[in-house]
């Protein structure tokens, strides 16, 4: 988050270029946020730069989309059964004491290096994260794949799990029973991810996973408790401050809203370990497209120097990349539901293709 | 008794993929000769995710001669034909009597028979004793089989086209409202303070009205939620019951290798 004190919020002017934009971009985002539990978020805000919004507007009006969202998200994967509502606020509360300290963390490195010194910040911290976890999770979907589809339990989980420290807690949906304690770390570090690079689902989701044991199913549907929780919280201070764009709010939910509950729906035609493949996707590809924005900021901080032209294009390649990160994860999600529509054994489906 | 040979070489000719299959199987048995929806979509799933064969079981338990045997072949053919377009081995039968004789009876005939499935409206008193594993499958209210009844789900279709066109015209309609009064509601909603509570309560009305119209709208287009708890749930149960069966007692015989052999 910024420093807003003294800003001149300026909200730009609306044709139908930027709407299309923003409801389509929404859409995009909404599905993969209700199939992997998070997402989107990261590429709304420079996305609404782009067409000029104001950085501390976009950060309000991306975060007061995110909430409904995930509340439509979450009551939709609440009545498949995938969502375990107490893990969900467990984590949220250690969240949101994650995000005040990522949120202080930020404040400083403001203050000592700058705008492009918080800019480094954010992009290293979102190479370095999505590169390992990413990794991490893109190995272990594969290896789930090639076994033929059955999720196992992590052998980290299941050494917390028999670990006697109370208060232990048992969470029914996630068939998880753990120590109070390990859920910390994993809430906090999801608040924190979520204040220093808007989405806090890539370690919250996981976390949950190979920390506490719970399935990718589970997990991703129970981030969408935690999103709604810091979402909320989030935009009431940002509304409190008038740093919400209203107009840029309701078209990005107008195309969310409709994808979020897509990507729900399609969490049921799928294997679970579809949603870790796509998440280590979209991971992986953000995390290379960030990689294009940190030259930018060695530049600014005078690390090194390069050429206003050569910025411009890492700048766009950056752009772009995490756009087509949010297309990839998409395009999988759809191929896999209508592949799994196609194949789905309903007599009546049979009768009409002979 | 098993159905007339050309009823059956009718349902067989469909699976002629696995006419040397002799496979592990699955034994369906038949509420009052009906084989329904769910019961042949779940079987289905069941025996092509598990590799096994399907055989149908129907039991007149009520002496009803024709009637029943008509009616039976006819859902048997629905989920040998269901199976047979799966690639799934399938075969079926008709006995007569008593539901938990005649599925013992169909065990013994018909050989590595690993899950026996009922439909839930088949009493689990007429199946307590059963040796072989027992899964009960949910079938919907009013299932008829694979013949649902296409009035009701007209009606059912014509009332999600009107939710659907209602929630999308109020979705519109608040649309409309604040984007032709775009400049006055944007000015209302960063004046910050106690007035956040109006972004706030804007943002949450329209995510009700808009995310009703987004479900309908999937709805109507076909794409909904499937029900894979069922099958999940199904197989979880099936494996435990297996692992209780496996620690019964077992007979071992002792051969002393020393005993003389008169040859």
């Amino acid at each position: 988050m910024h420093d807003i004190a003294n800003e001149t919020v300026k909200f730009i002017d609306l044709n139908v270029i930027y709407v299309v934009f923003l409801f389509l971009v929404g859409f995009v985002g909404g599905l993969v946020s209700g199939f992997i539990g998070s997402g989107g978020a990261f590429v709304l805000t420079p996305g609404m730069m782009s067409l000029g919004v104001p950085g501390v507007v976009a950060v309000a009006s991306n975060m007061c989309h995110k909430f409904p969202k995930a509340l439509v998200g979450a009551y939709k994967r609440f009545k498949y059964g995938q969502v375990d509502l107490k893990l969900g606020l467990v984590l949220a509360a250690s969240a949101g004491v994650g995000v005040q300290v990522g949120i202080k963390i930020q404040q400083l490195i403001l203050a000592k290096w700058g705008p492009a010194g918080s800019d480094l910040y954010v992009s290293l911290s979102f190479v370095a994260v999505l590169v390992v976890v990413g990794s991490y999770v893109f190995r272990d979907a594969m290896k789930i794949s090639k076994a033929g589809g059955g999720e196992r339990v992590a052998l980290l989980a299941k050494k917390l799990q028999s670990i006697n420290l109370p208060p232990m807690i048992t969470f029914k949906t996630a068939n998880v029973r753990i120590s109070l304690w390990f859920t910390l770390p994993v809430g906090f570090a999801t608040g924190m991810l979520a204040a220093t690079i808007a989405v806090g689902g890539f370690i919250g989701v996981p976390g949950m996973i190979y920390m506490l044991g719970v399935s990718g199913l589970v997990a991703s549907a129970s981030e969408l408790v935690i999103a709604f929780v810091m979402g909320m919280g989030g935009s009431i201070n940002w509304a409190i401050h008038g740093m919400v764009d209203i107009r840029l709010v309701l078209i990005i939910l107008g195309g969310s809203l409709l994808g979020v509950q897509l990507g729900a729906i399609g969490t049921t035609y799928v294997k679970d370990y579809m949603i870790k493949i796509v998440m280590a996707t979209i991971m992986l590809i953000v995390a290379v497209s960030r990689a294009f924005a940190i030259p930018k900021y060695l530049d600014q901080l005078g690390v090194i120097s390069i050429g206003k032209g050569t910025i411009a294009l890492l700048g766009a390649i950056s752009f772009v990349s995490m756009c087509l990160a949010l297309l990839t994860g998409s395009i999988i999600i759809l191929v896999s539901m209508w592949r799994a529509k196609r194949s789905s054994y309903a007599p009546k489906a049979l009768a009409e293709a002979r | 008794m098993l159905i007339g040979e050309q009823a059956m070489s009718n349902l067989m000719g469909t699976n002629r993929k696995n006419d040397l299959h002799n496979g592990r199987k699955i034994l369906v048995v038949a509420n009052k000769g009906i084989f329904t929806e769910t019961l042949i979509n779940h079987c289905v799933q069941l025996a092509g995710r598990l590799g096994y064969d399907l055989a149908a079981l129907s039991v007149d338990a009520q002496s009803e001669g024709r009637p029943f045997e008509d009616r039976s072949g006819k859902s048997a053919k629905k989920l040998c034909e269901a199976a047979g377009s799966n690639g799934i081995h399938c075969s079926a039968m008709i006995k007569r009597g008593d539901i938990e004789f005649a599925v013992e009876d169909a065990i013994h005939e018909i050989k590595r028979v690993e899950i026996v499935v009922v439909d839930s409206e088949i009493s689990s008193e007429s199946i307590r004793n059963i040796s072989v594993p027992v899964v009960s499958v949910l079938s919907a209210f009013n299932d008829q089989g694979g013949n649902a009844m296409p009035a009701k789900s007209e009606s059912s279709k014509a009332i999600l086209m009107g939710k659907t066109a209602g929630y999308g015209v109020v979705s519109a309609a608040c649309y409309a409202a604040v984007f032709t009064n775009a400049d006055t509601v944007t000015q209302i909603c960063s004046r910050g303070g106690w007035y956040a509570a109006i972004p706030i309560a804007t943002v949450l009305a329209f995510s009700f009205v808009h995310g009703a119209f987004a479900h309908n709208l999937w709805s109507l287009l076909g794409i909904e939620a499937l029900k894979r708890d069922q099958v999940r749930k199904t197989e979880h149960k099936v494996i435990e019951k297996r692992k209780q069966l496996r620690k019964r007692p077992r007979a071992y015989a002792y051969v002393n290798p020393f005993h003389r052999i008169d040859l």
